[in-house]
Order: C-alpha cells, then structure tokens, then sequence
C-alpha cells in the first residue's frame, strides 16, 4: 500500500516585490504533509501564507524554491494529472456574474465530460431552484454553495476548501461540515483553510498550523488538544488557604482566582480530590479545564516554535 | 477540441460580445440605409431643375456651334475623326445635368470601405473583452484548477476569440452587402458593372482575415496586461505614437506602421513618400532632393499584420505562462 501523503511539500519558499521593491516572504521552508483521507485542517493567522500555498499546490503561483507533489505526483512535471483529481474553492468563489449558476458549472463541466451531474449538485448544495438566475444575484452564502458544487465535478480524490465557511449561515455551514466529512468518510482526502476554529475542530482528524509561512505545529487534532490538556483544574473549595496549601504541598502550582483555585500540572482530576480530602477541605465544583483548539491555536501562533506531537504527518 | 468548444460555448454566452456584435450591425444597417437612400429616383424638383440647366446648355451650344464645327473640321483634316462625331461630342445630353443612376460596385465599395475599421475594431474588442472579462471576473483561478495546462488555456481561448469575432465579422460584411443588393433589386436598379460581385467578394476575403488578426491581437495584448484599460492605453499610444507620429517624423518608417500594411493588404498594395535627397548636379555642394513614392505590396502588408500578432501573442503567451493568476 502507497503511504505516501495526499500533499507533501519540502522546504517551499515563496517570495513577492513590493512595490518599493521589498521582499516579503509568503511561505518560508514549508514541510507540509496532508494525510490521505480525513478532514485535514490548514490553521494559520492571516498573512499566514495559507492561501499562497494553497495556490502553489494548485499551479496558480510558482513557488521559487521547493518540491510539491500532489497525490503522488511531482507538480514541476505533473500537474495536470494532479489537478485533474483535486476539486478546489481558492479564497472567494470566482464565476462569471453575468451566467447564470447552471450556466457557470455547466461551462466547468464540459472541461471534465461531468455534464451529467450538474443539475444533481446544484440540487446537493441547494441551489436547484436559483440555479437559472445570475450568479450576480447570488448572496454570498450561495455563491460559496455554487462553489462547493464545481469542487465535486471532477469526482475528486482530494478537495481543498480555502474558507469554504465565510459568509454562509448556520444551516450553510452545517451543510459543508456535512459534505466534508462525507467525503472523508466516502475515502477522500479533505484540506480546509479556515478561521473557524470551532467548526474546524468538529470536523477535522488533523491539523497544520503555519505562522509567518512556517509550519509551527502538526499531526492529530486530538493530540495537538491533548498535548496541551495537563494542569488546568479548577476546583471551588470550603477553605481556599487550607485547600491551596495541600494543594501546593503536593507539589502542584496553586493561584487563587476568587473563591476558586487554580490548580497547573495536574495529570488526573480524581488526585485533586484526593488531596483536598485528605486534608479535610471538602469541594463545591471541580472542573477540569481542557483547552480547545482555538486555545492551542493563540498559543502556538502567539509564540513560534514547532511542535510536533507524535501522530500523521509527524 | 475539448476546451475550444467550451471557449466558444463560454464567447457565445456573453452579453458583452453580443452588444459589440449588434452594434456592428448596426453599423452596416446604415450603410444599407445610406444605398436605400443613395439609389433613389430623382425628384420631380431635381428633373425640372436638371432640364432646365440642360435647355440652357442646349442654348449655348446652338450659340457656339459654328464655331466647334469648324474646329472640328480642321480637326478633320489634319487626321482626326469625322467631324459630325467631334460636334456631337460636344453637344450636351440631358442626362448630364441629372442625378447620375446608382451604381452597385461604387455603392457597396463605399459601405465595405465605411465598415473596415468598424469590423476590425469589433474584432479586436472582442479579443480583448473575452479575455480581460475572465481576469477581471477573476475566473481565470477557478478555470485553471480546471484546465491547469496554461498553453492549452492560451491556445483555446485565443482561438475562440478568433473563430467568435469571425461570424461577427462576416454577418456585418454580409448584411451590408446582401442588403445593398436587395436596395438595388427594390429599386429596379442594375447591379452590373465592372466587378460588380467579384470586388465585394474580394473585399470580403480579405477584410475576415484582418478581423481575426485582429481579434488575436486583442487576445494576446489582453493576456499581456489583463486590463481592457490598459489595452486601450496601449492601443490609444501605438495609434498617436507609431501610426500617427512616426511616418511624419522619420517616414523611412512608414512600413512599420500597422495602419500602412493594413491598407496595402485590404487594397492590393499601398504607396508612402519618402525624401530621396542626392548631390545637386547644377550647385556644387548642394543637395537636390525630391519625393519619391514606394509601394509596400498586399503580400508584404499581410505578412506584417501577421508578424505583429504572432509577437503580441507570443508576449501574451509568455507572461500568461510566467505570471501568477490571482
């Protein structure tokens, strides 16, 4: 069995001119590895290079230094047998404004003999009874759901969505959370850059996280979560001195915030218990805080320095 | 095949073109009410006013006729024609002083000649506007995650702007053709004469090639710079700049002009002046100079029209293939 990723790309460097003529570096030594299958996520703050690199895996911008390949194929020599297999939105959906939404995929079609399907995916995104209007007359949830259609034209082995959320409402993103997890659970490979922390973390198996073009941490969504879950308990007490002394002689670091103690390093909630127990302090509410990804992002694009707990990818 | 047949499905839907199309026709639609009008009977008013300058001719004639018969007979005798033809040529004919009868070649020359820069001017709009639409749409992005070979892209959409600008061109050629012939017909006017179908028809077979050189021009400027406005730019800077500026300036140059080849290619050739100065055989020390005519030959003009459109699309090529699209 090929265990080649879905994407990898070693050391990929991309640089623009400004207008003054200074350099600004988009991606700087980027190793991105997408596993095949599953919902991978592509974290980053903006200006990341995200979408940079997103276009490069697509032929849309040359990288100046760096090997891609895509699906098994090395995208200086191959990327029109890459691409044929990957369905993709790159930032805002871009179709003609004067065609009508049928009229845009259809064009799209005929370039890939999908014609067939058009009106099955204009009805799959829910755009079946405005599919003859102008796609100029589209809101932009729409126009998002228009593009997730052209993403499926080509019976794609993998999707990469560049925010594909932005603009839609709750039953719009609901929608393509479901799309893409059925296409992870259907066997393709699904990349999402978003800002969506939240949404991401309900769909995504794995994650990249890039600041300033570099990757600073990736692997499974759950270890990166996990990795970070040690410590943080917060535990309301009868007598907070008595309580954070016990606490502290355990050897754990002990703050007060309030009524409440703030007890850092904890590997089971039960031995804060224990403790508090022992000592004779009896406990109103315990709650163990596990951060999120939203928190393990702040933290890593707050402070760079590559992270990479063990799991795909790694 | 695949994506030229997309290309042309995606020329045919869009509006703009369409526009640019109807305005053509428009266009020639004049030129055939131009005929319609052209190729009326004379008024009663014309008539009178036509005869009455005939009698007064008729008049003088009969005033001076001695005179042109003697004349015409020494004519005779020195060797030339009968004298009764010499008189007679002289004497005025009524139909002289009417308006003369319509005359189909003329007719349908003035409207193709009219229609040259309307049609290749739709043309290279067309080229232009097909392109630049799908950068400024920024669809060009979603198309390449489609069709990523950009050469393939290039060679396709170039193509469907030529075949797109043709029917365009042709329809006008033909409305304004057809329907001067029908003029004619309506008016119970001959249509004959020296080249009376063979001087369109040449005139068609020439002016089509020019649209689609045109329409590539469009094309590859449009793939060069992305923006019609840029395009205008340059098409507004080349015309002030080389067409216009440059022959007056150093008019060795005048081949180099597109205008210049246009016209050697669309008439059968063309003619520029040039000084042509040497020693003056008569004042040691001075110079003699004198205009001379040169010929750029309709081979010659249509091998540059096509030279140009390579180099434009080559540059378009080129900066389409390097260039990142956003």
């Amino acid at each position: 069995m090929n265990d080649e990723p879905a994407i990898r790309t070693r050391g990929l460097r991309k640089t623009y001119r400004s207008f003054t003529l200074r350099e600004v570096v988009a991606v700087e030594g980027l190793d991105l590895d997408v596993p095949v299958g599953g919902v991978h996520a592509f974290l980053g703050p903006n200006g990341a290079g995200k979408t940079t690199t997103i276009r490069m895996l697509l032929g849309l911008e040359r990288p100046d230094s760096g090997s891609i390949r895509v699906l098994g194929h090395d995208l200086s020599g191959g990327l029109e047998a890459a691409v044929a297999k990957v369905g993709a939105i790159v930032e805002q959906p871009r179709f003609y404004p004067a065609f009508s939404g049928r009229r845009n995929l259809s064009l799209l079609a005929q370039s890939v003999g999908a014609e067939a399907k058009v009106d099955g995916l204009l009805a799959q995104v829910g755009l079946a009874d405005r599919a003859g209007d102008r796609y100029r007359s589209y809101s932009l949830g729409m126009k998002q759901r228009l593009a997730v259609a052209s993403t499926l034209l080509k019976d794609p082995e993998l999707v990469i969505f560049d925010e594909p959320t932005n603009g839609l409402d709750p039953a719009g993103v609901h929608d393509v959370r479901t799309i893409m997890r059925a296409l992870a659970d259907a066997g393709r490979t699904v990349l999402v850059s978003s800002h969506m922390l939240a949404e991401v973390e309900q769909v995504a198996d794995t994650v990249s996280i890039v600041v300033g073009g570099r990757l600073v941490a990736d692997g499974r969504v759950a270890d990166l979560v996990g990795s970070r879950a040690r410590g943080a308990v917060r535990v309301d007490v009868t007598d907070p001195v008595r309580g954070g002394e016990a606490l502290e002689r355990r050897g754990w670091a002990v703050r007060r915030d309030g009524e409440a103690l703030v007890v850092e390093g904890v590997d089971d909630p039960v031995e804060v218990s224990r403790v508090l127990a022992d000592a004779g302090v009896y406990v109103r509410e315990l709650v163990a805080e596990r951060p999120d990804l939203e928190q393990v992002f702040l933290e890593l694009t707050g402070a760079p320095g590559a992270v990479r707990p063990q799991g795909v990818g790694a | 095949m695949t994506l030229l047949r997309v290309e042309l499905e995606r020329f045919r839907c869009r509006p703009v073109l369409w526009l640019v199309a109807g305005l053509l026709l428009l266009a020639s639609a004049g030129f055939v009410a131009m005929a319609w009008s052209g190729t009326a009977p004379p008024s009663a008013a014309q008539v009178a006013e036509g005869t009455e300058a005939y009698e007064a001719a008729v008049v003088r004639f009969e005033g001076v006729k001695d005179r042109i018969l003697e004349q015409c007979r020494e004519d005779e005798s020195a060797g030339a024609g009968p004298a009764g033809d010499c008189l007679a040529s002289y004497a005025p004919e009524l139909r002289s002083y009417l308006p003369p009868p319509p005359w189909f070649p003329a007719e349908v020359g003035d409207a193709t000649t009219g229609l040259t820069l309307p049609i290749l001017l739709a043309a290279l709009a067309m080229g232009v506007s097909f392109v630049t639409a799908e950068f400024g749409a920024r669809t060009m992005s979603t198309w390449l995650t489609f069709a990523p070979r950009r050469s393939r892209v290039f060679a396709s959409k170039s193509a469907a702007a030529a075949l797109g600008a043709l029917p365009a061109a042709l329809a006008a050629l033909g409305l304004a053709i057809g329907g001067i012939a029908l003029v004619f017909v309506v008016r119970g006017a001959a249509i004959e004469g020296d080249g009376a179908w063979s001087t369109p028809l040449s005139t068609v077979a020439r002016l089509l090639p020019a649209a689609v050189v045109a329409a590539l021009l469009g094309a590859g400027l449009a793939f060069a710079v992305r923006h019609a406005a840029a395009v205008a730019g340059i098409v507004v800077w080349w015309a002030l700049a080389v067409e216009f500026t440059l022959p007056q300036v150093v008019p060795r140059l005048a081949p180099a002009t597109l205008g210049l080849n246009l016209r050697a290619w669309l008439e059968g050739g063309a003619t520029y002046s040039v000084t042509d100065c040497g020693p003056d055989p008569d004042v040691a020390g001075a110079e003699l100079c004198h205009d001379v005519d040169r010929i750029v030959g309709s081979a010659q003009g249509g091998l540059v029209l096509l030279l140009a459109a390579a180099a434009v699309l080559a540059i378009g090529a080129l900066v389409f293939r390097r260039r990142a699209v956003t």
